[in-house]
């Protein structure tokens, strides 16, 4: 009689164990809500939500916690908590979130709102930043009625109806894109509209505020000013996606998507030997750190001569790990020959290699970087399963090398892992991860690399566990 | 030094609060998903999700969300205090130090709500103002409310009334105006909801 107790005692606890946690339609709203924004629904939006989720609808609820479709207000939580937090951290040695907003990480922000092909991010011509009017080149005055004539603009005719008060003024711009003139009535004080034209600040009329510099090339106060003024990072017409060339770099060959942001330069070319931007793009985009892709039986004929082959005395060492890391990364570094960071900026200098690629020579016989071309010796052996594709074995400068992680199979299914990680809120480990996130690559690859899905897709992979 | 002693009582009520945490905790022990010890059932075949505890920017957010308060005016708090706020959602990493922060921020975030609140709407009795602040920081019915929030409705209603839970008062009464204790308490029950486990932690 007690065994059978026993055992009906045992069966009762394992099947509670074997049972997935239910939830109702309200709980499920409120986790996708949470997972996709990172804060709490109000009871209003749950009202809205919860019919959909009832109705099968988790991908359609999902995309209107993100656009905010009324009744939603969440001021843009998903760009500005969920994939801040995400893509902060690769801009960084620490990889810390509680980094400032910056050009890498509003550009990865854009390029997943407006849904554009992710894999062109690490070299494709492309920043996002604000827009608007700046002060500097002549395109914006301001004025009160004490001015009553700017540059030939009477402004009674431009400006009639705005009902400006002593002390109010009014800003008069060239509208972007025309010889259009446009005026504002603005809340501004004459000395901050000063303070702004002096800093070359830009103005953001649709806000009706202004954004520090836009000088973006070497500074990062425009970044930290968005992130200060708690502005919505949905907003189409804030964050908008612009050419490098026009603001970062003067030659055509620097720009290489991410990799040549300010951003990155600021954490990866500063300083050192210009192998972290290799290392730390493998570990950022292809979810791989050294260890991992560490191979010593490749040849070694680009490793520089600052890698000393025999430390401390024993050149064992040196063929049996330090070629492992050395033998690949060197090669590829050539891509960054030209690439530094210096006085707040990246600086690009084509035919001219930095100094650092080439200094401490301890083995004189080793490599001397003579231009930015690189090669890929990991394409064989054990890191042949990063699933190279395009044949590509070698290349020049950043551009191509980008392109190459971004055609690899890692780079997508680290893409999967991370946004999986990210909205489910746990390390991907077990065998049904994996199921999940091989699931998640599938169909990030149908939806032309579309990131938006991607994170959708994961939090409802997950919603019910 | 004043805000610390209006925060520190809180911080107790705040802390007493029924936690997930536990709950979780005790649940994953009864999966065999933490811990081991004499527990001989085999391990999962998958993490199962735990509660999360928000990490600084979804606190700031979520607070700036529900109050409809801009986070730029708590930015200056908030750069200051945020290397003191959870960085991630991992809740084995959460110490003594993120909850004060949390209480502060929220009080920042509170004070500023209810002033506006006050300034549209007067104070017509703690029930009202109870039922205003659940209703509006949680999925909290009031007719029929949801009894996972019963714990958090007394200790507002403590708070309320000017009890600190042991026959005390939170704040003395001193000179204080009636509309100054009423604004005052309103703040602290505000902060109650705002850093309580029904808002910090995710599950």
């Amino acid at each position: 009689m007690s065994l059978i107790y026993f055992f009906l005692v045992a069966f009762s606890f394992s099947n509670l164990e074997a049972q997935a946690p239910q939830h109702t339609p309200r709980e499920l709203a409120k986790k996708l809500y949470v997972s996709l924004t990172g804060t709490q629904p109000s009871a209003a939006e749950l009202n809205f939500l919860e019919p959909k989720i009832q109705s099968g609808q988790k991908a359609q609820a999902a995309r209107d916690i993100i656009d905010q479709s009324p009744p939603i207000n969440n001021g843009g939580a998903f760009y500005s908590v969920t994939i801040k937090d995400w893509a902060t951290p690769k801009f960084n040695k620490q990889k810390t979130t509680l980094a400032p907003l910056n050009d890498g990480t509003a550009t990865i922000i854009g390029m997943i709102r407006d849904e554009r092909a992710f894999n062109t991010i690490l070299y494709q011509d492309v920043m996002y930043k604000a827009t608007g009017v700046t002060f500097k080149g002549g395109q914006l005055w301001y004025f009160d009625t004490a001015y009553p004539v700017i540059a030939g603009v009477t402004p009674s005719t431009l400006c009639a109806g705005l009902g400006l008060t002593s002390g109010q003024f009014k800003i008069i711009y060239t509208v972007p894109g025309s010889s259009a003139k446009a005026c504002q009535r603005t809340k501004f004080t004459q000395a901050q509209l000063v303070a702004a034209r002096d800093i070359d600040a830009l103005y953001v009329p649709h806000k009706d505020l202004i954004i520090e510099t836009n000088l973006v090339a070497t500074t990062n106060r425009h970044y930290e000013s968005i992130s200060e003024q708690g502005l919505d990072l949905s907003d189409r017409q804030l964050l908008v996606s612009q050419g490098q060339g026009s603001k970062l770099h003067t030659s055509p060959a620097a720009i290489a998507g991410l990799l040549s942001s300010r951003a990155y330069g600021s954490a990866y070319f500063f300083a050192g030997t210009n192998r972290a931007p290799v290392a730390y793009a493998i570990e950022h985009f292809l979810c791989k750190d050294m260890e991992e892709i560490n191979d010593t039986t490749i040849e070694d004929n680009r490793n520089r001569r600052d890698v000393d082959r025999s430390p401390g005395g024993s050149s064992t060492l040196y063929k049996n790990r330090c070629v492992g890391c050395h033998a690949g990364m060197d090669a590829m570094a050539g891509a960054f020959a030209y690439y530094d960071y210096l006085n707040g900026k990246v600086t690009y200098t084509p035919g001219n290699v930095v100094t650092k690629m080439n200094h401490n020579a301890l083995f004189s016989a080793g490599y001397v970087t003579g231009n930015d071309s690189w090669i890929n010796y990991w394409r064989v052996g054990q890191n042949a399963a990063l699933g190279w594709s395009r044949d590509v074995t070698e290349g020049i400068g950043a551009t191509s090398f980008g392109r190459m992680l971004a055609d690899t199979e890692a780079f997508h299914s680290c893409m999967a892992k991370q946004a999986y990680e990210k909205v489910c809120m746990k390390k991907a480990s077990a065998n049904e991860d994996m199921a999940r996130i091989t699931r998640l690559t599938a169909a990030y690859k149908n939806s032309n690399f579309n990131m938006k899905s991607l994170f959708i897709n994961a939090a409802i992979e997950c919603l019910e566990d | 030094m004043k805000s610390l002693i209006v925060l520190l009582p809180l911080m107790i009520l705040v802390s007493c609060n029924p936690s997930t945490k536990e709950s979780s905790i005790s649940s994953s022990q009864a999966t065999g998903g933490t811990g081991g010890g004499g527990n001989s059932n085999p391990p999962p075949t998958m993490e199962p999700r735990l509660t999360k505890v928000m990490s600084y920017n979804q606190y700031n957010m979520t607070l700036s969300k529900l109050t409809g308060i801009n986070s730029s005016r708590a930015s200056t708090l908030f750069e200051e205090i945020k290397g003191s706020l959870p960085a991630d959602t991992n809740i084995d990493a959460m110490t003594s130090f993120n909850l004060v922060s949390k209480t502060r921020l929220a009080d920042f975030y509170c004070g500023l709500y209810v002033n506006d609140y006050l300034a549209k709407t007067s104070f017509t009795n703690a029930t009202n103002m109870k039922n205003h602040l659940l209703s509006t920081f949680l999925d909290y019915d009031v007719v029929s409310p949801n009894p996972i929030f019963d714990s958090l409705v007394t200790e507002v209603d403590n708070v309320l009334a000017n009890n600190d839970g042991q026959n005390g008062k939170l704040i003395p009464s001193m000179s204080l105006s009636a509309n100054d204790m009423n604004k005052n308490l309103s703040i602290m029950a505000c902060v109650t909801i705002l850093a309580s486990t029904h808002i910090t932690m995710i599950e």
